[in-house]
């Protein structure tokens, strides 16, 4: 920069501000994100992270099922034991049901509480997975806004 | 050239070396975490700065405060997309650009049909005499000068010279053609020299 109005405009001096005024913009920034916190919020990275956390251990406990019910199964595996059974809850529910229950008691303790924990655990992550979209969804109009550069 | 060097130092160098956190990063993370102190130590640190430039965009302290709450208020609700190996000051600074640009468009003030309006000026004019670049009435009555320009030719000014800004991203914090932005600044440094000129002879 070269031109002298350059160099002056480089010297000009810069207004100064006014006392207090970053405790001033703090206090009100701060009551406004009180009044527009969205209600899914708090889900947020650390609920996400959560969310993950707890698929991980449903899956887990669902593959422990799953041997589970392959170590106790005979004859054909627990992907054609279920097909059968889903044929029989089709043509004659009541019996099936009743299978179903005769199945379950037979269960040893282990197998019988990691599936109904397991289905707990999925259905909290997928829970927890939802909150944070919701709140992503909350706040789409404001980053596609300042995505395009046009906050 | 030496004998400028008698003058206050530039407010860019003043505005960029305030705006450097050597753990600014890290201050991010955190308040993107929650970490309230974080986000105040941020919104303390880049105040006094983007409060320099935002004031030289605006008309008056109650505009311009109100677009530095709404920016730091956009800047936390961008928290945990913002991608913190960037520097947090420009990014700031589009934002309030943006916040200020948009109240001129809503105020109506001054439209860029507006802005056609002015006279033109020669801004071929002789530079200005060397001896006025020492002179503090100089910087007085270009300071003068520049708060009765356009509100879109004092952005300019501010973002190019208060926040050291370089054309391309003046032209995509104003939401302006970059051709647009070289034709302000240069007819506002024409109007500035003209006022100048006009006050000093």
């Amino acid at each position: 920069m070269t031109d002298p109005m350059d160099r002056l405009l480089q010297q000009l001096p810069s207004p100064q501000p006014p006392e207090n005024l970053a405790e001033r913009l703090l206090q009100a920034v701060r009551a406004r994100r009180q009044a527009e916190k969205p209600f899914f919020f708090w889900a947020g990275a650390r609920s996400q992270r959560l969310a993950a956390g707890l698929g991980l251990a449903g899956l887990a406990l669902l593959v422990l099922f799953g041997l589970e019910i392959g170590g106790t199964a005979t004859g054909s595996g627990p992907g054609a034991a279920v097909l059968a059974w889903l044929g029989r809850l089709w043509s004659a529910p009541q019996t099936a049901l009743a299978d179903l229950s005769a199945w379950w008691s037979g269960f040893s303790s282990l197998a019988a509480t990691a599936l109904p924990l397991a289905l707990a655990l999925l259905a909290l992550a997928a829970f927890l997975q939802a909150s944070c979209l919701l709140s992503s969804w909350a706040e789409t109009s404001t980053q596609l806004q300042l995505q395009k550069g046009k906050v | 050239m030496t004998r400028l060097g008698a003058l206050p130092l530039p407010s860019t160098q003043r505005a960029n070396r305030e705006a450097t956190l050597e753990n600014e990063q890290t201050l991010v993370a955190a308040a993107r975490a929650g970490d309230e102190a974080a986000f105040e130590a941020l919104l303390r640190h880049h105040t006094p700065a983007l409060y320099r430039v935002v004031r030289r965009m605006t008309a008056d302290e109650m505009e311009t405060e109100a677009i530095l709450q709404e920016t730091f208020f956009r800047f936390w609700q961008a928290l945990p997309r913002y991608q913190d190996d960037r520097p947090l000051f420009p990014y700031l600074v589009t934002i309030a650009a943006n916040l200020a640009r948009d109240r001129w468009r809503r105020s109506r003030r001054l439209s860029d049909a507006a802005l056609d309006e002015i006279p033109e000026v020669d801004d071929k004019a002789a530079d200005l005499p060397e001896a006025w670049l020492l002179r503090q009435e100089t910087l007085a009555a270009l300071a003068a000068a520049v708060e009765e320009l356009p509100p879109p030719y004092r952005a300019v000014i501010a973002l190019r010279y208060d926040a050291e800004m370089r054309y391309e991203d003046i032209a995509a914090a104003l939401d302006l053609p970059l051709n647009t932005v070289r034709t302000h600044l240069r007819r506002a440094k024409a109007h500035l020299r003209a006022a100048i000129e006009e006050k000093l002879k």
